[in-house]
């Protein structure tokens, strides 16, 4: 595994050399270095019933609609500030920002429009 | 390495954290640089500048994106309509009223150095680009009674 994220590591910066985007290769480097965490994480999701895989899933929504996305949140608005600077259009960027603080209420949003 | 201590959780924490407190306020400086040598060529210089700023204040405007965020219980589907209401809001009576005093500003320089009385003067646009920015709940509401006044047609 940490080999495997080296390589992630070392892709990032092959890929900015290119023009592409490192976020991709650096948060597969980091979910790659906290596989055992995830592995535990899961596995504390795990409720040894028959819905025990209904509750790992829904507490896996949980835990990325309330703890991962606030954090890719102030990923967005550094985004959305550097496209500021250069003249690059910044407004989607705030948008998202907003966005995914907001995941469950669009969530609601969306079961309310279907129902 | 002790794999019990690495999270993915950690770990986007801390680069949200340290591209948050320690780049940005690096590149503050890049966008600073930019600035003045836009500004020593003519171009427009604006973006490098509020840019700059914006650098320096990262956690300020998280902060701020987070209270528009939670103005309401997180299972309110009026949730995200509510944070944009509030972002537009805050541009329009916050920001706006700064900009329109700067551009005030902006005039009264400009009357000083060139003092042709014309409407294509620059004094000028930096006035009415100061009371636009004042009068922007007027004007959306001038569009609104135009619109909502004019469902009948032309009589």
């Amino acid at each position: 595994m940490p080999t495997l994220a080296a390589f992630f590591v070392l892709r990032a910066i092959l890929d900015t050399a290119s023009g592409e985007h490192p976020l991709p290769s650096i948060i597969a480097a980091m979910f790659l270095l906290g596989t055992q965490t995830t592995f535990n994480l899961i596995q504390s999701y795990n409720t040894q019933t028959r819905f025990a895989t209904a509750d790992v899933l829904d507490s896996l929504w949980n835990h990325l609609a309330g703890t991962i996305m606030p954090i890719a949140a102030v990923l967005a608005l550094v985004g959305a500030i550097l496209n500021f600077a250069t003249r690059k259009p910044f407004m989607r960027l705030v948008a998202v920002a907003l966005a995914l603080l907001c995941v469950s209420g669009i969530w609601k949003l969306v079961v309310a429009m279907v129902s | 390495m002790n794999f019990s201590q690495m999270s993915l959780d950690n770990g986007i924490l801390h680069l949200a954290n340290w591209v948050g407190n320690v780049i940005m306020p690096t590149i503050a400086a890049v966008f600073v640089i930019m600035a003045i040598l836009q500004f020593s060529k003519g171009q427009e210089f604006s973006h490098g500048m509020y840019g700059a700023l914006a650098c320096l204040m990262v956690s300020g405007l998280t902060r701020a994106l987070e209270r528009f965020a939670s103005q309401a219980a997180w299972n309110n589907p009026d949730v995200y309509w509510m944070a944009l209401t509030t972002l537009i809001n805050w541009v329009g009576n916050v920001i706006l009223p700064v900009y329109a005093a700067a551009q005030v500003a902006l005039g009264a320089l400009r009357i000083g150095m060139f003092s042709y009385i014309h409407p294509t003067s620059s004094w000028m646009r930096h006035f009415l680009t100061a009371g636009l920015c004042l009068m922007v709940s007027g004007l959306l509401r001038l569009a609104e009674f135009f619109v909502s006044h004019g469902t009948a047609g032309v009589t």
